[in-house]
């Protein structure tokens, strides 16, 4: 058999004009191809997306009915802690405004949002980013923050097409977003390590940075308000120059079950 | 219309990678469902006759991720050839054991390459284009990754089993041994 057979000879070809293509084509939200296939299939993406949200949710159900009891007792106590928090918080919900004005954070009411549905995820890559089915045509715009309904910070735009969007989560490694700790003021740069870890980098060896601080979103690059919840401070420790501090963060949104998130479309 | 079912395969099979699996696997352990459709194709029907309908899962892989297009593509194939090259696997489709098991080893091999090739890809192209963000897999050989190979391998059994029947429907000849 010649290496030239008609097989050899079609694979070469086809790698051939592949690569012409890879070399051609670009990353970018311009690609006409990429945003029309995400348009004719976003519809099914969007329903199975839900259905399968459906599926899970009823199967934790049926695997949590055996903690159902337990589960009440602990609601019922829970309850009650409640009902003196809320007396205690409804002193400090005036003290709290004049905080937030002293620390220019944005009231969550003034931002323009826009409700999204998540319609798939990027699942042959690090998995740490997703498709929303919002796109262009609804005004989002690349850069721009995404939360979840609680004013928690998930990600950002990263692509637009016409009716799609696709979202670097925070955990993503080559994600960057100016961080702040709410307790200390220190600054420094949210990014994601491997899996769906996150960590702030490069905190000033002068501040003082504690385990269960708050890491809030500091404002300080274009697209993100101030103010967003990122989550708490875990481990503390020296980044390997030993110039700057790092601490792993552990995110209050759950990224793996996320459904409907909020674009921040102005602030 | 011969073909249809393939055709609708492979899109439930898109809409399971980038849809579903999200919700029941944590991030960084999705099975990889495309390879295990190019190697049930390979196995099933040789490289020429599935040459087009892997083209076609790549691009639809392609429209999902975050790559350069074409990129995965072009891993899906070099994998089916390779897989060709290897034709033995399909002499032992009698010792269902054996069988069985140089399927999920293929499979499980053929996910490391094709992950491989598009970081080789995506290094190149950051060799091209400075600034580029997000190009890279964040390939690290870990539990996630180990579970996602094993997930990618255990896979095939569901794909090839459909893969398989397509044949019996729709008169296209298998590959011969």
């Amino acid at each position: 058999m010649t290496f030239f057979s008609r097989k050899n000879t079609k694979f070469i070809f086809t790698v051939v004009l592949l690569l012409f293509i890879v070399f051609l084509s670009f990353r970018g939200a311009d690609n006409p191809v990429k945003g029309t296939t995400l348009w004719l299939i976003s519809p099914f993406m969007k329903t199975f997306r839900i259905f399968s949200g459906g599926v899970q949710g009823f199967f934790h159900f049926l695997g949590s009915i055996g903690e159902l009891k337990e589960d009440n007792e602990k609601l019922l106590n829970e309850n009650q802690n409640l009902s003196a928090e809320i007396a205690r918080l409804k002193d400090t919900a005036e003290e709290n405004k004049v905080l937030r004005s002293e620390m220019s954070l944005i009231p969550k009411a003034k931002y323009d949002l826009e409700a999204s549905f998540v319609i798939g995820q990027d699942a042959l890559g690090s998995g740490s980013s997703i498709f929303i089915d919002k796109g262009e045509n609804k005004g989002i715009r690349e850069g721009m923050a995404v939360i979840v309904s609680n004013g928690i910070l998930v990600g950002k735009i990263n692509q637009v097409f016409p009716d799609t969007s696709k979202v670097v989560l925070i955990s993503d490694r080559e994600s960057a977003i100016a961080g702040e700790v709410l307790e200390s003021g220190a600054k420094g740069i949210i990014r994601g390590t491997y899996g769906l870890g996150t960590m702030m980098d490069m905190i000033s060896q002068a501040e003082v940075v504690k385990e269960g601080d708050t890491a809030i979103t500091s404002g300080l690059r274009g697209g993100i308000p101030r103010g967003l919840l990122i989550g708490k401070i875990g481990q503390v420790e020296q980044s390997e120059d030993k110039l700057f501090q790092q601490a792993t963060i552990f995110p209050s949104a759950n990224f793996s079950s996320l459904k409907v998130v909020f674009i921040v479309k102005s602030f | 219309m011969k073909n249809f079912n393939l055709f609708l395969l492979i899109l439930v099979l898109f809409i399971f990678q980038f849809s579903i699996l999200g919700v029941f696997f944590q991030s960084g352990r999705i099975p990889n469902l495309f390879v295990a459709l190019v190697v049930s194709l390979a196995i099933i029907f040789g490289f020429e006759k599935s040459l087009p309908w892997v083209v076609f899962a790549g691009f639809l892989s392609d429209a999902g991720s975050t790559w350069l297009f074409g990129s995965g593509i072009l891993a899906l194939v070099i994998i089916l050839w390779l897989i060709d090259k290897v034709k033995a696997i399909a002499e032992f489709r009698s010792k269902r054991y054996l069988f069985a098991f140089l399927l999920f080893l293929t499979t499980g091999v053929s996910s490391v390459a094709f992950d491989i090739s598009i970081e080789l890809i995506l290094k190149a192209e950051k060799l091209f284009s400075l600034g580029v963000s997000s190009a890279s897999l964040n390939l690290s050989f870990g539990t996630d990754y180990t579970l996602k190979t094993a997930y990618t391998a255990l896979s095939v059994i569901a794909v090839y089993f459909f893969v398989r029947k397509i044949p019996k429907r729709s008169n296209i000849i298998l590959a011969r041994k």
